[in-house]
């Protein structure tokens, strides 16, 4: 199905170079930027499995919405006794600014990535909801265009789902959620950022204006774009790639020059749309991961379709004896960090390692979560000439606005390193595209 | 989709110095072929003493062929062509969304082309292929940029900068008053950005027989975004 384009992976790397796909990367507090490796065999979804995918996702990032919508307003799953308060209150993500309103037309993640593995029972688990600023779409979507002009014949004799569409469900979703039809603008915090190549792409493909802090302000109550000649546009909905803690010095980390200066207060009385919106790092959070089939039950009133990994949370008694018996087996994960760091596997420690952390997990119960080393399904890569299996997640990207659609594709990242399970491309990691047969 | 045309003060500016860059890498280069063409026949020439003079860079180097190899490739020197054409991506990389990935992929060409040329150490001659990418990056702007004063924005500098090296390189006044002709059509119809009494002094000094020194400080100094 791909033979062909195997044979062009010369010719195809050669127009990734050209087209300047990289990512950016900090080693010892230098920037520096590299091309990100592709490898030209995809992964292929068959039409059915997409379809059971496809429900699942919808069904997860509905029920992660309504949770933010009710945790903070109503809060009617804690006063309920789905969810203990302290999960919530003491996650890094749960912003107290955000309490008692909701933003313009109700949706918090309006762009979700959902990090998913294939069991090699052919099952699928969710590992982590990313409902703040989930990167990663524009590599499999130039990496379908480079491709098609690579090895055209590849796609005529293959049946699978277009997904050069990203940009226009991205900018259907900012298009539903602009206020007052204002400037739609991509929030970049600049150059060196890690994900500046995506921030650019998405702009250019979307039609969107890339806009850096400082050509935004705020003003009576609005938030404006600088133009020429003093000349400023109203802004209605900001595609942020910022965190949350830098956006508005005002309201946040005083310290920060990434961010426009009382912003939040102009989100809040809704004269702006975020996305995606502020607080939601509260509902992927990885110990609030535990409780999302609970939330698809509770909201939904349905069955999650979607399995998470089995996992277990030392906060409760049950659980951590559990964790503190079988921690060699275990995977653990540091709850406040992301980017695979933090992430550290029981079967790995030294007996001095694997005695501190059952401390830390007794003493910090809340910081961990453990989940069961899940036997995923590893792909085929090529690596120096020859066919290798390697571990590969994928992110799935879920775009909420008028409805709740689900891109037929996604962000299929491998590790390079034959020993690794860590895929992300800050530690080495590589992508595939992800193919979705449409029958 | 519709399109989103703001332009901010700052993305005006890179827009200007795009222009500007592109058109000195590609006019140095030409500068460089005519003037070195005389180094073939003559090992000892000091052409590379009369350039620095014209262009206003220092000139440390004792022989032209030291001198060449610094300015094509010495990162430490700010003028040397593979920092012009540094900032030639400096700038571009941060206007994909109007330049479009298809133009900016020629800009990431040259400097891709310019460094290995520079493990190479390659010869003069062999940097054709960075002129050629850059007038097929000034094409494909012409094709794909659909904002009109983005392209009039990167004209500007363009024609600022090809002016600038005429004068500096005594271009015949027929040669100047023809670039000038072309900068001041783009002057006048961003004429909010742009300080035509300037453009004005320009245009006026280039008749007196000898050059004053503010004609080129005032076309240097006609676009202020």
């Amino acid at each position: 199905m791909y033979s062909l384009l195997l044979k062009q992976t010369d010719a195809v790397n050669r127009w990734m170079e050209r087209y300047g796909v990289r990512f950016g990367i900090y080693k010892n507090g230098e920037f520096k930027e590299q091309l990100f490796p592709f490898d030209a065999i995809p992964r292929i979804i068959s039409h059915a499995d997409w379809q059971k995918l496809e429900v699942g996702l919808k069904q997860r990032v509905d029920a992660l919405n309504a949770f933010l919508r009710d945790v903070y307003t109503e809060k009617s799953i804690v006063k309920d006794g789905v969810i203990p308060a302290d999960f919530i209150y003491s996650s890094k993500g749960y912003l107290p600014q955000c309490e008692g309103f909701e933003p313009y037309r109700g949706i918090y993640s309006h762009i979700s990535g959902i990090d998913l593995v294939q069991a090699e029972g052919g099952e699928w688990y969710v590992l982590e909801d990313n409902l703040r600023v989930p990167s990663g779409a524009s590599y499999p979507m130039i990496a379908r265009d480079l491709t098609r002009k690579a090895s055209p014949e590849t796609f005529t004799d293959s049946s699978l789902i277009d997904n050069r569409n990203y940009a226009q469900l991205l900018r259907e979703s900012m298009d539903y959620v602009n206020v007052d039809n204002g400037l739609e603008v991509i929030l970049t915090p600049g150059r060196y950022n890690s994900a500046y190549f995506e921030h650019s792409y998405l702009a250019e493909k979307a039609r969107v204006v890339l806009a850096y802090p400082d050509d935004l302000f705020v003003d009576n109550g609005h938030v404006y774009y600088k133009g020429l000649n003093n000349k400023s546009e109203r802004v209605g909905v900001i595609y942020r790639r910022i965190s949350d803690e830098y956006m508005d010095p005002m309201t946040f980390e005083p310290s920060s020059l990434l961010g426009v200066a009382n912003l939040f207060e102009v989100y809040r009385q809704g004269n702006v749309a975020i996305v995606n919106a502020f607080g939601n790092g509260v509902a992927d959070d990885k110990g609030l991961y535990y409780f999302v089939p609970k939330m698809v039950e509770y909201y939904l009133n349905e069955k999650p379709i979607l399995k998470n990994a089995p996992t277990y949370l030392p906060f409760y008694e049950e659980d951590r004896k559990y964790v503190l018996e079988n921690l060699e087996k275990l995977v653990l994960k540091d709850v406040s960090e992301a980017g695979g760091y933090g992430v550290m596997f029981g079967r790995d420690m030294s007996p001095e390692k694997l005695k501190e952390m059952r401390h830390l997990i007794e003493t910090e119960s809340r910081r961990w979560i453990a989940q069961e080393v899940i036997n995923f399904i590893d792909l085929d890569i090529i690596d120096n000439g020859e066919k290798v299996k390697r571990k590969a997640d994928l992110r799935a990207f879920v775009i909420s606005g008028e409805q709740t659609k689900v891109w037929a594709s996604g962000l299929t990242r491998f590790t390079r390193d034959s020993k690794s399970f860590i895929v992300n491309s800050s530690q080495g990691g590589g992508f595939k595209d992800t193919w979705v047969l449409d029958k | 989709m519709t399109y989103n045309i703001a332009i901010s003060p700052a993305k005006a500016s890179r827009l200007y110095w795009l222009g500007r860059y592109s058109e000195r890498v590609c006019t140095v280069l030409h500068m460089l072929h005519k003037d070195y063409d005389e180094v073939l026949d003559n090992e000892s020439t000091n052409v590379h003493k009369s350039f620095c003079t014209r262009l206003g860079i220092p000139c440390e180097e004792e022989n032209a062929r030291q001198f060449l190899k610094d300015f094509l490739y010495n990162r430490e020197k700010e003028y040397s062509v593979i920092n012009m054409l540094e900032r030639v991506k400096d700038n571009a990389i941060l206007l994909r969304e109007e330049l479009k990935s298809e133009s900016l992929a020629y800009v990431e060409m040259a400097i891709n082309y310019m460094k290995k040329a520079q493990e190479d150490e390659s010869r003069l001659y062999d940097l054709q292929p960075v002129t050629d990418f850059l007038f097929a990056f000034f094409g494909a702007i012409e094709e794909r940029v659909y904002n009109m004063e983005v392209l009039n924005l990167i004209l500007i500098g363009k024609y600022v900068e090809k002016s600038d090296l005429y004068i500096r390189f005594d271009y015949t006044r027929n040669r100047i008053e023809e670039m000038l002709d072309r900068l001041e059509y783009f002057v006048n119809v961003e004429s909010s950005l742009c300080d035509d009494r300037k453009m004005s002094v320009v245009r006026s000094g280039i008749t007196e027989v000898t050059l004053s020194p503010i004609v080129l400080d005032n076309l240097n100094n006609i676009f202020a975004a």
